[in-house]
C-alpha cells in the first residue's frame, strides 16, 4: 500500500522561547491508504494538537514550529489558505469527541450535510438533497427521508456522531481524522460507530487516523499504533506486535494500570489479605426504591405522565463490601444514589441505613444521618468551589456536623486525610485550580472522609480520569476500604473498574435493576439479554488475530 | 410551534389584565385625597365634588374597576384634565413620533453595531477591536443629557446643519436618533463581541472550519444566528425603554413623544394622562417582550420545538 499521510518532525509549541509549551514535539509517522492508524495517548499529551496540526485548525495561541505533514506527497503547511480550504472536508475530514456540541444547533443535519457537498462536491437543490439522504442512509439513521430536516437536539448522542460521520463522507475524504469519536458515548453505542467506521472503510477505502485513550478500542480497529506521551511518539508498531509485547515502558506502563480481574487476583495473592472488614450483616438495604419525576404539560402545567428514573430497585450493602451499579447513561444509576441519599425524596420504598429508615426522618436528624453517608462525584473539577481553599473545602462537612473542638484541632484533621489520600499538609493552604485531576480527586475523598462515613457513594469517580490517574484512585479506595472498614456503592459504566474494585454487582437497565449478583456470576455468566448485550459491547484487548 | 405561541400570549395576556389593573389603583395608591392632589388645597368644594364625580371616585371600588377595564379595552382612556382633550387622542399624537424615534434609534444602533462586534470578535486583540471597544466605552459612559446637548452645539449651532429641537420634519430626528443611536450601539457592539467570541469556541464552528467551509460563512452561518441569541434579549429590553419614551433624549431635543408628555402630565398633575402614559410603556414593554420570545423561537429551533 502507498503512502498516503506523511508526518515529518513535526513541532507545534503554545508560546515562545523557554517557556514554550511543546504539545508536539518533534513526532514522525505514516499512514498507508485505506488503513487504520491510531494514535494512542492519555490526556494533554498532544494527540488533538497533531489532528489539528494537519487540518491547519490550530487555536491562535499554537504555532508549528517546523516539520512538514505531507498528503499524497504535497505539503499541506506549504498550501494557501484557500486551497486548504478544500483539503479540509474534501481530501481529510475530521469527526469529533463531542457530537453533542458537534453540530450547529440551529441548522437541520440536512443543512450541514448540504453545505459540505455544495462546498466540495457542488451539488445544489434536489441532487443536494437526493444524496444527503443517501449519506444518511449509509450511516444508519433510520426514515431519512423524514429527519434530514430534523435539527441536532432532537437525535440522540450515537445519532448525533452518525451524522458527524455522514458530514465527514460528504466529501469523500480519503483521511478520515477522529478524534477520540466514541469516548463521550455508551459501550453499546460506542460498538455500533466503530463498527460503522470499519464497514464504511471498507466500502470506501479511506484511511482512519484514530485518536483514543482506550487500549481495548486500539485493539478493536488497530492496523497500526502510535504511543504518544508528553509530545513526542515513544513507539509505534503493527497492532499485533504491540499488543504482543509493547516495547517503551510508558505503553507498558498503560498497560499495566488497566483494571481488570487479573490484576485484582494478582494483588489479592500477593498481599495475601482478605477483606476483613466484610460483615454479614446489612449496612444499608434498599427495598422497592422508586423515583418517578412528573411530566408537566400545557398552560396549568398538568401531570400527564411520570419518568419512571429508579423503578423498584431492591439492594443491599454490606459494611467494608463495594457494590457496583454498572449501566448506560440514562439508566437511572445517578439518581439511585441521590435517592438513597436522600438528595431526591423517593417516591416510594425504602432505604434502611444502620437500623434507621431514611426515607422517614427529616431535618436535623437526617442532616446529622448525612455524616454517615458521603459522595465522590464524577467531576472533580466542578465539585469543589473554586474560591474555597482546600483546608476550607475538607473542614466545612466537620464543622456542619460538630467534629473537632476548634479550628486547631479540626486542621489537625485535615492534615492527617490529606495524607491518607495520598497527598501532603501544606496542600491545604492552596486553591482547587492548582491541582490536577487526580489530586482533585482525592481531595473529594477526603473531604468525604472528613465526617466519617460509613458509606460512600462514588458516582462514576474515574470516568473524567486517565487510566493511569483512574489506577491510582482505585487502589486509593481500597487501601482506605481496608483500612477503615468502609462500604462503597460504586456507579460506574466501566465493566473492568467493576472487575477490579466490585465484590458484588447489579445491572441497571431502564430504572430497573435487571441482574445482580456475585461480580465473577454476573460478568462471566451473565443470565439477562441486556447484560449479554452490554459485556459483548465492551471493547477487550485482544494480544493476537486478525481484527 | 404554535403551543409555544399560544402560552406566550396568554401569559401577555394576564400580565397586561395584571399591570391595568395595578395602573387603576395608583389614583388610589397616592397619599391623600387625589382630587385634593389635583386641584390644590384652595380648590373650591363643588369643583372638587364635580372632579370626583367625573373620575368616579364617590362609586365603590369594584365597580371603577369593572368600568376602568371596560373603558381601557375600548381604548376609552378619559379625558386630561389640563387640556380637556381625550387622552387617546392625545397618545395618538405622540405615538408616532416616539415610535419614529425609536426605530430610527434602533437602526443607527444596529448599522453600527454589528459590523463593529463582529470585526472585534474575530480581529480579537487587533487594533479594530481596540478603537471598537475604546469607543464602545465612551459611548455606554457618556450619558444621553450630555451627548444631545453636544450634538447641538456642533450640529446645530456650530454647523446649523440640523434644527436645534422640535418635529419639523426629517432633519430634526438626526440628531435625537444619533444620541439614542450611538450610545445603545455602544452597549450591542460590546454584547455582539461577547457572544461572538464565545460562540466561535464552540465545537461545531472548529467542525465548520474542518468542513473547508470559508470563514465568511462559517461566521455568518454557523456563528451569528447563535450569537444573536443573547444580543436580541439585550436589543428588546433596550428597544422597550425606546418605546416608552425616551424621556431624557425627548426632553433635551424637545421631541413631541410619549416620554415628553409622561413629564409635562407629571408637572402638571394631570393624573389620567400620567395613568394612560404609565399603561403604554406597560403595554410597550410587554409587546416587545412577546416579541423578543417570538423571535427568539424563530430562531433557536430547540426553543420552537421544544427540547
Amino acid at each position: 500500500m502507498s503512502t498516503l499521510l506523511e508526518v515529518e518532525n513535526l513541532k507545534t509549541w503554545f508560546g515562545e522561547g523557554e517557556n514554550a509549551i511543546r504539545a508536539v514535539d518533534g513526532i514522525d509517522f505514516k499512514i498507508s491508504q485505506g488503513e487504520t492508524f491510531v494514535l494512542l495517548g492519555e490526556s494533554g499529551c498532544g494527540k488533538s494538537i497533531t489532528a489539528l496540526s494537519i487540518m491547519r485548525l490550530l487555536p491562535p495561541a499554537a504555532k508549528i514550529k517546523s516539520g512538514s505533514v505531507k498528503l499524497n506527497g504535497k505539503n499541506l503547511f506549504e498550501l494557501p489558505e484557500y486551497a486548504m480550504r478544500d483539503v479540509r472536508g474534501g481530501k481529510i475530514a475530521m469527526i469529533f469527541q463531542e457530537p453533542q456540541t458537534s453540530l450547529n444547533p440551529v441548522l437541520t443535519a440536512g443543512q450541514q450535510i448540504g453545505e459540505t457537498l455544495q462546498c466540495h462536491k457542488g451539488l445544489k437543490g434536489r441532487a443536494q438533497r437526493d444524496r444527503t439522504i443517501e449519506l444518511l442512509n449509509a450511516v444508519g439513521i433510520p426514515e431519512a427521508e423524514r429527519r434530514i430536516d430534523e435539527y441536532p437536539h432532537q437525535f440522540s448522542g450515537g445519532m448525533k456522531q452518525r451524522i458527524m460521520i455522514a458530514i465527514a463522507l460528504a466529501g469523500e475524504p480519503e483521511l478520515l481524522i477522529a478524534d477520540e469519536p466514541t469516548t463521550a458515548l455508551d459501550v453499546t453505542i460506542q460498538a455500533q460507530i466503530l463498527q460503522l467506521l470499519e464497514k464504511l472503510q471498507q466500502e470506501t477505502g479511506m484511511a482512519i487516523l484514530f485518536i483514543t485513550h482506550d487500549l481495548g478500542v486500539t485493539s478493536g480497529i488497530a492496523d497500526h499504533v502510535a504511543v504518544m506521551y508528553a509530545g513526542k511518539i515513544v513507539e509505534i508498531n503493527s497492532r499485533d506486535a504491540f499488543f504482543a509485547a509493547p516495547q517503551h515502558e510508558y505503553s507498558r506502563h498503560l498497560f499495566s494500570a488497566l483494571p481488570s480481574r487479573e490484576k485484582r487476583n494478582r494483588e489479592m495473592a500477593e498481599s495475601g489479605k482478605e477483606n476483613k472488614h466484610l460483615s454479614d450483616s446489612p449496612l444499608l438495604t434498599v427495598n422497592d426504591l422508586k423515583v418517578h419525576y412528573p411530566i408537566r404539560k400545557g398552560l396549568f402545567k398538568k401531570v400527564v405522565g411520570y419518568v419512571r428514573a429508579v423503578d423498584g430497585v431492591t439492594i443491599e450493602i454490606r459494611k467494608g463490601q463495594t457494590v457496583a451499579i454498572v449501566g448506560e447513561s440514562g439508566s437511572g444509576k445517578t439518581t439511585m444514589g441521590k435517592g438513597i441519599l436522600q438528595l431526591i425524596r423517593p417516591t416510594d420504598g425504602g432505604v434502611l441505613f444502620d437500623g434507621r429508615e431514611l426515607t422517614q426522618i427529616t431535618g436535623e436528624e437526617l442532616r446529622r444521618k448525612r455524616s454517615d453517608i458521603q459522595i465522590v462525584f464524577q467531576d472533580p473539577y466542578s465539585s469543589m468551589n473554586p474560591r474555597m481553599m482546600i483546608a476550607d473545602i475538607v473542614e466545612e462537612g466537620m464543622l456542619a456536623q460538630g467534629i473537632g473542638k476548634n479550628r486547631g484541632e479540626r486542621m489537625q484533621r485535615v492534615d492527617k486525610l490529606l495524607e491518607q489520600v495520598g497527598l501532603k499538609p501544606e496542600h491545604k493552604y492552596r486553591y482547587p485550580h492548582e491541582f490536577s485531576g487526580g489530586q482533585r480527586q482525592r481531595i473529594c475523598i477526603a473531604r468525604a472522609l472528613a465526617v466519617e462515613p460509613k458509606l460512600i457513594v462514588c458516582d462514576e469517580p474515574t470516568s473524567a480520569l486517565d487510566v493511569s490517574v483512574q489506577s491510582q484512585i482505585l487502589e486509593l479506595l481500597k487501601e482506605l476500604q481496608e483500612r477503615l472498614g468502609l462500604a462503597y456503592l460504586f456507579i460506574t459504566h466501566n465493566i473492568s473498574v467493576v472487575e477490579y474494585i466490585a465484590h458484588y454487582v447489579a445491572v441497571m437497565y431502564d430504572g430497573k435493576i435487571v441482574e445482580q449478583g456475585n461480580v465473577d456470576e454476573v460478568l462471566y455468566q451473565p443470565r439477562h439479554p441486556y447484560t449479554q448485550k452490554l459485556l459483548s459491547a465492551v471493547p477487550r484487548i485482544k494480544t493476537a488475530g486478525r481484527r | 410551534m404554535l403551543n409555544y405561541l399560544y402560552a406566550r400570549c396568554i401569559s401577555a395576556i394576564i400580565v397586561i389584565l395584571g399591570v391595568s389593573t395595578i395602573v387603576f389603583l395608583l389614583i388610589h395608591i397616592v397619599p391623600g385625597d387625589p382630587v385634593e392632589v389635583m386641584l390644590g388645597e384652595a380648590a373650591q368644594l363643588a369643583d372638587r365634588e364635580e372632579l370626583r364625580s367625573a373620575l368616579g371616585l364617590d362609586q365603590p371600588l369594584l365597580q371603577q374597576w369593572i368600568k376602568y377595564m371596560y373603558q381601557v379595552l375600548h381604548l376609552d382612556l378619559g379625558t386630561s384634565l389640563y387640556s380637556k382633550r381625550e387622552i387617546s387622542s392625545i397618545l395618538a399624537e405622540r405615538i408616532p413620533a416616539t415610535l419614529v424615534l425609536a426605530c430610527a434609534g434602533i437602526i443607527i444602533a444596529i448599522v453600527i453595531a454589528l459590523p463593529m462586534g463582529i470585526l472585534a470578535a474575530i480581529r480579537r486583540g487587533s487594533p479594530w477591536d481596540f478603537y471598537a471597544m475604546t469607543f464602545s466605552m465612551l459611548g455606554v459612559s457618556i450619558p444621553n443629557f450630555w451627548m444631545g446637548p453636544l450634538l447641538i452645539i456642533i450640529f446645530s449651532i456650530g454647523l446649523g446643519w440640523f434644527p436645534v429641537s422640535g418635529n419639523e420634519g426629517a432633519g430634526s430626528l438626526i440628531l435625537p436618533a444619533l444620541t439614542l443611536g450611538t450610545a445603545l450601539a455602544a452597549l450591542l457592539s460590546r454584547m455582539v463581541r461577547g457572544s461572538l467570541l464565545e460562540v466561535l469556541n464552540e465545537d461545531y464552528i472548529r467542525a465548520a472550519q474542518a468542513r473547508g467551509l470559508s470563514d465568511m460563512t462559517v461566521i455568518l452561518r454557523h456563528g451569528l444566528p447563535n450569537a444573536a441569541l443573547p444580543v436580541i434579549t439585550v436589543l428588546g429590553m433596550q428597544l422597550g425603554s425606546l418605546l416608552a419614551g425616551a424621556v431624557i433624549t425627548e426632553t433635551i431635543f424637545s421631541w413631541p413623544g410619549v416620554g415628553q408628555l409622561t413629564i409635562e402630565s407629571i408637572q402638571n398633575r394631570d393624573y389620567p394622562v400620567v395613568q394612560a402614559c404609565i399603561l403604554l410603556i406597560s403595554l410597550s414593554y410587554v409587546a416587545v417582550n412577546l416579541l423578543t420570545d417570538l423571535t427568539y423561537a424563530f430562531l433557536d429551533p430547540r426553543v420552537r420545538l421544544g427540547k
